[in-house]
């Protein structure tokens, strides 16, 4: 028996249930039932249903209701409150006490965001221990450091050429100390030295082009002090370096010179080659011969050289051109 | 004396239109003592009388014990005072009934409007035990014994939760029915509609929950 397609059947059930059918309709109800099982089956689970709900225990009423109806007379007799007003105010009352709670939470969460972003933006830096970045350009090893002026890792970034001079001395503390002074007074650059104080000091110099530049002049005047000097391009690759021997100031602000660090290396692979041929040659000759003799055999573009008058102007600062020269300069005592 | 002997005229004569009306004489007495002599005392006897029944059909239709409390307030604070208004056209009790019905269905509907409704924590709480009772009842060929469900509080919950998910109109019928055991006319009285509305309506009531049993 489909119920769903005959609810007169359904609602005959209930009736019957119910003892609402004249004995007529009753006779036929059990007709039905006996005839069909899914009808017996169907009163079956209405009557249980019915028991169930008939079941259930009545619930005690509130011992203050008496009290509260008195006062509900009273007020109204009073003329005050209408229907519902009352428990409309319970209600708003647990509504608003809700809220409260709700809102309390939002703003404890809101302070405790905006703690979060005030400490992160006025608390206390972490004491972080100066960086002392020093090339190491000689030897990879740790020597006792003495800073004069901070250089931070930082600007390793805005220099545009990495450069090492290395420079050997037998009057190794004199020749230190004309460096240590001439880069003291020198005040548009910024350097740090480590020393191991018995003979070899190793100053980074961080300055502009122009002040390299001024920097080697001023070192020109006690460049015959040194038995060796030798400057190295370090190029983009790690480990790849141009190192040119026996350089000469006006060499090295040649090299400098150029934008490009494939200019720069390209100079110094000239120079290299130059002071090379020059080392070979007895007291140079073999350059000058070749200059004279046929100059369209020497690939290598002559550098300009600059001469040997000490510079002592100061460097003019241009702002925008600070810190671009990133230079090891190492001075060791002759052995 | 002539004052007392007027009291217990005008007492006879409430009693006399009380059983012409259909109305129970002691509920009529009462009222008048509250009427005209302001006897709390009597009030207090007739809703005590009351009180019980009125608050339970309230609280199975609302399911919420504190709405339901008030209600019933309502309920017998309008009895009260709108006795002078009942014509006896249905017994007492069935005049009650009527406007406690009306006031609830009323409050369910407004409640329901204004947005009160989640504020009615339902009980959330499983009980697999309660589970299994029912669905061991429901597929038992024997009929269960009322003492025994009555006695299983999580059952009862269960039912009542059950009772709770029908829809008000489906809900207040089956209540009248299977709690108060009013019969259909009784029912159509309360309700205010045809006794064929009430056949119909309580067969899909019944129809509903017993999907709503089978489902739990």
């Amino acid at each position: 028996m489909n119920f769903e397609q005959n609810p007169k059947i359904e609602e005959l059930l209930n009736s019957y249930l119910d003892g609402e059918l004249s004995s007529q309709d009753c006779a036929e109800v059990q007709r039905l039932i006996g005839e069909d099982k899914s009808i017996a089956l169907r009163l079956r689970q209405l009557e249980r249903c019915r028991l169930l709900v008939s079941s259930l225990p009545p619930a005690e009423p509130p011992a203050e209701l008496v009290s509260g109806i008195k006062e509900l007379l009273r007020n109204r007799s009073a003329g005050a409150g209408g229907e519902f007003e009352h428990i409309d105010r319970r209600r708003g009352q647990q509504h608003l006490l809700a809220r409260q709670v709700v809102a309390a939470a939002v703003m404890i969460g809101l302070f405790g965001l905006m703690g979060a972003v005030v400490y992160k933006i006025v608390s206390p830096e972490k004491q972080v221990t100066p960086v002392v970045a020093v090339q190491p350009t000689i030897k990879p090893e740790v020597l006792p450091v003495e800073t004069k002026k901070t250089v931070a890792a930082a600007e390793d970034k805005t220099s545009v050429g990495l450069y090492s001079l290395r420079l050997e001395t037998a009057d190794f503390v004199a020749v230190d100390a004309f460096v240590n002074k001439l880069l003291d007074e020198s005040s548009w650059l910024r350097y740090e030295v480590t020393k191991d104080g018995r003979s070899r000091s190793i100053y980074r110099v961080l300055c502009s082009r122009a002040g390299l530049e001024t920097l080697v002049s001023d070192l020109s005047a006690v460049w015959s002090k040194f038995d060796s000097a030798t400057f190295v391009v370090h190029t983009d690759d790690v480990g790849k370096y141009v190192a040119v021997e026996q350089v000469r100031p006006e060499q090295i602000t040649d090299i400098v010179k150029q934008d490009a660090l494939a200019g720069r290396v390209k100079a110094a692979k000239d120079f290299a080659v130059l002071n090379t041929v020059e080392q070979a040659s007895p007291e140079g000759r073999m350059l000058a011969l070749v200059d004279h003799a046929y100059p369209e055999l020497t690939a290598i573009p002559r550098p300009v050289l600059t001469s040997g008058e000490k510079r002592v102007a100061a460097v003019p600062e241009n702002p925008s051109d600070r810190v671009r020269v990133d230079l090891n300069i190492v001075v060791t005592g002759h052995k | 004396m002539w004052g007392g002997f007027g009291v217990e005229a005008g007492l006879i004569r409430v009693k006399l239109v009380a059983r012409e009306q259909h109305i129970n004489v002691e509920d009529a007495v009462l009222l008048e003592k509250w009427r005209r002599d302001g006897d709390a005392g009597a009030v207090e006897r007739l809703i005590a009388k009351y009180q019980g029944r009125i608050y339970n059909l309230i609280l199975k239709i609302c399911a919420n014990p504190d709405d339901a409390a008030e209600l019933t307030q309502d309920t017998l604070v309008k009895v009260i005072e709108n006795i002078d208004g009942f014509e006896g056209r249905s017994s007492f009790y069935t005049w009650a009934f009527r406007i406690a019905v009306n006031l609830t269905l009323n409050y369910r509907k407004r409640k329901a409007t204004v947005g009160f409704a989640s504020l009615d924590a339902e009980s959330a709480g499983d009980d697999d035990q309660a589970r299994q009772a029912l669905a061991a009842v429901l597929r038992d060929d024997r009929t269960p014994d009322p003492a025994d469900v009555a006695e299983n509080r999580e059952l009862c919950e269960l039912i009542q939760r059950a009772i709770g998910k029908l829809e008000d109109e489906h809900r207040t019928v089956v209540v009248l029915r299977d709690i108060e055991g009013m019969d259909y006319a009784q029912i159509a009285d309360v309700l205010g509609v045809e006794l064929g509305t009430v056949k119909s309506r309580l067969s899909r009531a019944r129809a509903a929950l017993r999907q709503i049993l089978e489902a739990l």
